[in-house]
């Protein structure tokens, strides 16, 4: 049994069909890859998963379990933990703040969150800006604090909702390097991605989504060659989607 | 008959909060302000207050002008910073104008209740079996005349478009080469000369004293949510509304629950539909 | 570790601790420096507010869920003590456990409903419902003694290892009040230093996010608010059995839930200790001005609004951020 089950995941918004019957599996220890143009709900599958939003219809299944209904703190307890597209560190905390408090859900305790907190902080390079407030801080680390954040939550399931958006080249290639670390770690991993370069690369097994549908899924080489992506994302036959 | 007044009290708040995203706490005691002008102008120059209803009005421009200007302009900028975020911020400064006002206006003129006495103002008219008191009424009229002026001004002119634009999304409206901050203070003033009026008037039926307003901020506040924030429909649905169930609980409950009644509806209409009757935006 | 405000020994060290004992030592022998009687009254009135703001302060600055009616716990306290005493003949010091326990009760109540509220609306709703309280104290003679509220005798000396205290003097009342302020706000201040006071902040910055961080926003949110119905209305509870009487205006009336308003901000809404200087400074200021231009004056409550006016626009984390940025 996968470790995430998606069936016929519906959610509509007034008249828009945001999601349409989506199926998916996701094993353990994946690294899946999320594609699709803008708006083919991406970010919303992702809402759903943990919660912020009801499905219309279908069913998510994890780890045997079914969590549509769930509220999204309940979810995290779970294991799944997501980081956002526009990232939102809170506000007026620092970013050792901003990681403790996500490390109280499996600590218990200030000292041994603190400790987990500072862990987390230097397994991602942060440590020595702890004191930071996030208004500080580059976009490169606040993205980090982003996932420092849901990794203080120990997930079994990561979704990463375009983290590499806004970095430059070297920022991007710092940004894989922990991805796969946190893979090898034994995470699953969903991410949405539109640097294709990066998440053909990276990504064991892409999905793809197109107003709300899935249109193709399978290994990254075959999925650059399907028409139908193509025409989503291009509109023609062309397709230069290979990984460099 | 009381739902007229309220009527016109709410049409400022709705407004205001409408477009400015601002609950105006000190709203009642604006109008207070405005009656006592009203009385001043009675006492001292013997003019009637339907008469001389441009006082008022002129005086709530001038202190709506500064008050939006110094105060509000200056809070606007710093939404993260004061408690509550930008929601509150209007809310808490007009709350401390409010203490300022309603205590200002005690030590300036006593806490002695005022009343303003016209040849009219105990005359009744008797119609089919119902007595109405002509000031009441007079009252009443006025302000339907003048929601319907609002009304129409809305809908009709320049300006009332620019400011339904504002209300409905105030960054769309920038982008379109509206002021916004000219047309925050255009609200303001008028919210507040509509104040002015409803004080004008108010200070025929009503005693004036220094804390007579917050009673009725806190009708226009039921109002305004029952109505549905923005709208002015709402609002004088809402205060007819208002009217009779208070009318009804004096007559059939207890008169002390007179306030009581509106209080709880506003909390029951929060609680279950926020949006209120006719209102739009989601609270 | 690095200045810990949260472990237990790093609070004995920090400064903190140094300033609040210093202060608590000063109150503890300032009777004896012959302030007299209204010296006493004064700052027991100060200190039951100290409590107050604090109390205000988890909620409203700690949380975000900002109470324009934290009066509705501080009556509430308030008249259980009263109707202890004068409608059922028992000691009103009983209110100082009954008190508090129905103010917890009502907050957690209370919230459930309110809490589906944002911003101004909830506080709006709070005002509403002192004002409703209000008006059923007014109104339900019987009970709650109407408009002119219920009186508490004064109670017979307790008497204790050989020794008769005089409940009813103003000073046996300020050594009541001095160590209860002191346990209160220290309490208070563990809870927000803990993994409870984390999460209400988080709470106030962005309450999606918090609950993408585990945290269960709605029973943090009750929890704070019966922290704050606790600690009110125990300081409710207290003020009745120091003024002698309840009455719905001196306890429910919007007046007052202002003035506390003005005191939490003052003393910075996003702090617990901050509730020492406000509270203080705040009820000095009150009666210096009643002092000066008479009790039915005016002014103190205009300069009070004035300063909330100034203060929001000037110093908007109140004077306690003029000395440190820390959590406090």
């Amino acid at each position: 049994m996968a470790m995430l089950e998606l069936r016929g995941v519906t959610k509509k918004f007034g008249g828009l069909d945001a999601l349409k019957d989506v199926n998916l599996d996701v094993e353990k220890g994946e690294l899946l890859g999320l594609i699709g143009p803008n708006g083919s709900g991406k970010s919303t599958l992702f809402s759903v998963i943990t919660g912020y939003y009801h499905p219309n219809g279908g069913s998510i299944v994890y780890n045997g379990e079914n969590i549509v209904g769930l509220k999204p703190f309940q979810i995290c307890r779970k294991g799944i933990a997501r980081t956002f597209q526009i990232v939102k560190p809170l506000p007026s905390m620092s970013v050792l703040d901003n990681v403790l408090i996500a490390s109280f859900m499996r600590a218990g305790s200030t000292t041994a969150s603190r400790k987990k907190a500072y862990e987390v902080l230097e397994y991602v390079g942060l440590l020595g800006k702890k004191d930071a407030m996030p208004t500080g801080l580059t976009i490169s680390d606040r993205k980090r604090l982003e996932i420092a954040r849901a990794l203080a939550l120990n997930p079994q399931l990561l979704l990463l909702d375009e983290v590499l958006a806004g970095l430059n080249p070297s920022e991007t290639d710092h940004a894989i390097e922990l991805i796969r670390s946190i893979h090898r770690s034994g995470t699953t991993i969903i991410m949405v991605e539109h640097v294709m370069r990066v998440i053909m690369a990276v990504s064991q097994k892409i999905m793809v989504l197109d107003h709300g549908e899935k249109i193709a899924e399978g290994e990254p080489a075959n999925v650059a060659q399907d028409a139908r992506v193509v025409k989503a994302y291009l509109g023609s036959e062309r397709v230069d989607a290979r990984s460099n | 008959m009381t739902g007229g007044l309220y009527g016109l009290i709410a049409l400022g708040m709705t407004l205001i909060f409408g477009v400015m995203h601002v609950i105006n706490f000190a709203h009642g005691d604006f109008m207070m302000i405005a009656m006592y002008v009203s009385f001043f102008m009675f006492r001292y120059l013997g003019v009637d207050p339907l008469l001389g209803i441009f006082a008022p009005i002129a005086v709530m421009a001038a202190v709506a002008f500064v008050v939006e200007r110094y105060l509000l302009r200056l809070s606007r900028g710093r939404g993260q910073l004061i408690l509550g975020g930008k929601d509150l911020t209007g809310l808490l400064i007009l709350v401390g104008v409010s203490m300022m006002l309603e205590n200002g206006a005690q030590a300036a003129f006593s806490a002695n209740y005022l009343t303003l006495t016209v040849s009219y103002s105990n005359a009744t008219i008797r119609t089919g079996g119902v007595t109405v008191s002509v000031p009441y009424l007079v009252a009443f009229v006025c302000a339907i005349v003048i929601m319907v002026m609002l009304y129409l001004f809305l809908g009709r002119t320049d300006l009332g478009r620019a400011i339904r634009a504002t209300a409905t999304n105030r960054d769309a409206a920038s982008l379109m080469g509206i002021n916004v901050d000219r047309i925050n203070l255009v609200v303001w003033i008028i919210g507040l000369m509509l104040v002015g009026t409803a004080g004008a008037l108010m200070s025929l039926v009503f005693y004036i004293y220094p804390t007579v307003g917050i009673n009725f901020t806190i009708k226009a506040f039921i109002v305004t949510v029952l109505g549905g924030i923005g709208s002015p429909i709402g609002a004088v649905v809402g205060a007819m509304i208002l009217g009779l169930a208070e009318s009804f609980t004096a007559y059939y409950w207890i008169t002390g629950y007179t306030n009581a009644v509106g209080l709880v509806i506003f909390i029951v209409i929060l609680v279950v539909r926020p949006r209120g009757i006719f209102g739009r935006s989601t609270v | 570790m690095e200045q810990a405000s949260s472990a237990r020994f790093g609070f004995l060290k920090s400064n903190r601790f140094r300033i609040l004992s210093v202060v608590a030592v000063v109150l503890a022998v300032a009777p004896s420096f012959g302030i007299g009687v209204y010296g006493e009254y004064v700052l027991t009135e100060a200190l039951v507010f100290v409590i107050v703001t604090a109390a205000w302060s988890t909620i409203s600055g700690y949380t975000g869920q900002v109470v324009l009616g934290p009066t509705i716990f501080f009556g509430l306290g308030g008249y259980a003590s009263a109707y202890l005493a004068a409608r059922m003949g028992l000691s009103p010091w009983l209110g100082l456990i009954v008190g508090p326990i129905c103010g917890l009760i009502f907050g957690l109540i209370i919230g459930l409903p309110f809490f589906r509220l944002h911003g101004p609306y909830f506080a709006l709703a709070t005002l509403a419902l002192t004002e409703v309280m209000g008006l059923v104290a007014t109104n339900e003679q019987q009970y709650t003694g109407g408009s002119v509220g219920l009186q508490i005798p004064f109670q017979p000396p307790l008497n204790i290892l050989g020794l008769s205290i005089d409940l009813n003097s103003n000073l046996t009342q300020y050594y009541i009040i001095l160590p209860m302020a002191l346990a209160c706000t220290y309490v208070m201040y563990r809870i927000a230093m803990s993994k409870a006071g984390y999460y209400f902040t988080a709470i106030r910055d962005d309450e999606d996010t918090a609950m993408s961080l585990g945290v269960n926003v709605l029973k943090y949110k009750e929890i704070a608010f019966a922290v704050c119905g606790f600690f009110t209305a125990l300081a409710g509870a207290f003020y009745a059995n120091f003024l002698f009487y309840v009455s719905p205006d001196a306890f429910f009336g919007i007046q007052l839930a202002l003035i506390i308003l003005v005191m939490g901000v003052l003393g910075g809404a996003d702090t617990i200790l901050g509730a020492w200087i406000s509270g203080f400074l705040l009820t000095l200021v009150q009666e210096g001005l009643r002092v000066g231009f008479g009790a039915a004056a005016a002014y103190p409550v205009l300069i009070v609004g004035a300063m909330l006016v100034l203060l929001l626009l000037f110093l908007p984390k109140g004077i306690i951020r003029l000395f440190t940025k820390k959590r406090v």
